[in-house]
């Protein structure tokens, strides 16, 4: 019974990884294609059922860069260099806004 | 190649120095400060360790050649201004000199300055700007009555053509460049962005969401552009 539970915990976590997934490439490719709006969107989304999803952060943080919202794409950046101090690209990017 | 000297090695000369020796020119970088000299000195052609406010000395470093030389003293008014004269007086071609005020910045000019620069008040009215309107991103003010300015471009102008836009004749206020952050996939598969500039934009071409319009026209033009959210 027990291992009949944990399997299915595990099925759960498994399509749950796969629904931020794809809500995070739904995101890119609205980034893609300019509509930045949308992207944010997704990423916020991904963020919602994942408070600790670096991927939606970072590319978070790259569309609201884009769109010239420094201190949210600060704040985003920030959280990913949280949750993952040794991420270049995040520390790049949060450098660069923070002399901005 | 033209050939620079920077008196004073404080944070604004320091700067200055290295910007130079960047973009390869000849720098002689002074202060009387050994450590300020010794940090610099790997970076720039020359360095050298003496009180520029003192004539003998300043006159014993040959600066017959120099093009010209910054005077970056600007907290010590007293030896800025002594510096200034001693450089006239050598024969520099051409002194530009930093005040902290505007009566020093007059007195710095009729000893001989020909031209004075005021960073602390510059900078601070850059970052006033840029704190009043969060969509300025930089500004700068080329005369009296003009300035140039890059804002984010407002929510009204996207997907119109410049032409469209019909602000140029009423405000006077002209886009000359527009930096546009164009999406991106990286070797490794991420998302990104790669800037891009435009100059002379045509009135044909259509602002973007992303893009920052760098705008040049008069005070109240500008400001009028601004206005529009």
């Amino acid at each position: 019974m027990n291992g009949d539970n944990s399997q299915e915990l595990e099925k759960k976590l498994a399509q749950k990884k796969k629904d931020i997934d794809t809500i995070i490439e739904v995101g890119k490719f609205y980034f893609l294609n300019q509509k930045f709006d949308e992207a944010v969107a997704e990423y916020k989304k991904a963020i919602a059922l994942d408070s600790k999803c670096i991927d939606a952060y970072y590319n978070l943080g790259i569309t609201l860069e884009a769109i010239s919202d420094q201190d949210g794409a600060r704040d985003a950046f920030a959280k990913v260099i949280a949750l993952e101090p040794g991420n270049k690209g995040a520390l790049e990017h949060y450098d660069r806004l923070v002399e901005k | 190649m033209r050939q620079f000297a920077v008196i004073g090695l404080g944070q604004f000369g320091s700067s200055v120095a290295l910007s130079l020796a960047e973009k390869g020119c000849d720098v002689l970088a002074i202060d009387s400060d050994q450590d300020r000299v010794d940090e610099i000195s790997e970076q720039v052609s020359q360095s050298v360790t003496v009180d520029a406010a003192d004539e003998k000395a300043l006159k014993s470093l040959g600066m017959k050649d120099i093009d010209v030389a910054i005077v970056s003293t600007g907290e010590d008014i007293e030896a800025s201004i002594s510096i200034v004269l001693i450089l006239k007086e050598i024969g520099v071609k051409e002194i530009i000199a930093k005040a902290v005020t505007p009566i020093h910045g007059t007195i710095l000019k009729k000893v001989g300055a020909d031209r004075v620069v005021f960073p602390e008040r510059d900078m601070g009215e850059r970052i006033a700007e840029s704190l009043a309107s969060p969509n300025v991103m930089d500004y700068s003010e080329i005369s009296d009555t003009h300035s140039i300015v890059e804002l984010v471009a407002p929510k009204k102008f996207w997907t119109k053509k410049i032409s469209e836009l019909r602000f140029e004749e009423n405000a006077m206020v002209s886009i000359v460049a527009i930096k546009r952050k164009v999406p991106v996939v990286t070797a490794e598969g991420e998302t990104e962005f790669r800037e891009e500039i435009n100059i002379k934009p045509s009135p044909e071409e259509k602002i973007n969401r992303s893009d920052i319009l760098i705008m040049i026209g008069s005070f109240e033009g500008i400001q009028k552009v601004r206005g529009i959210q």
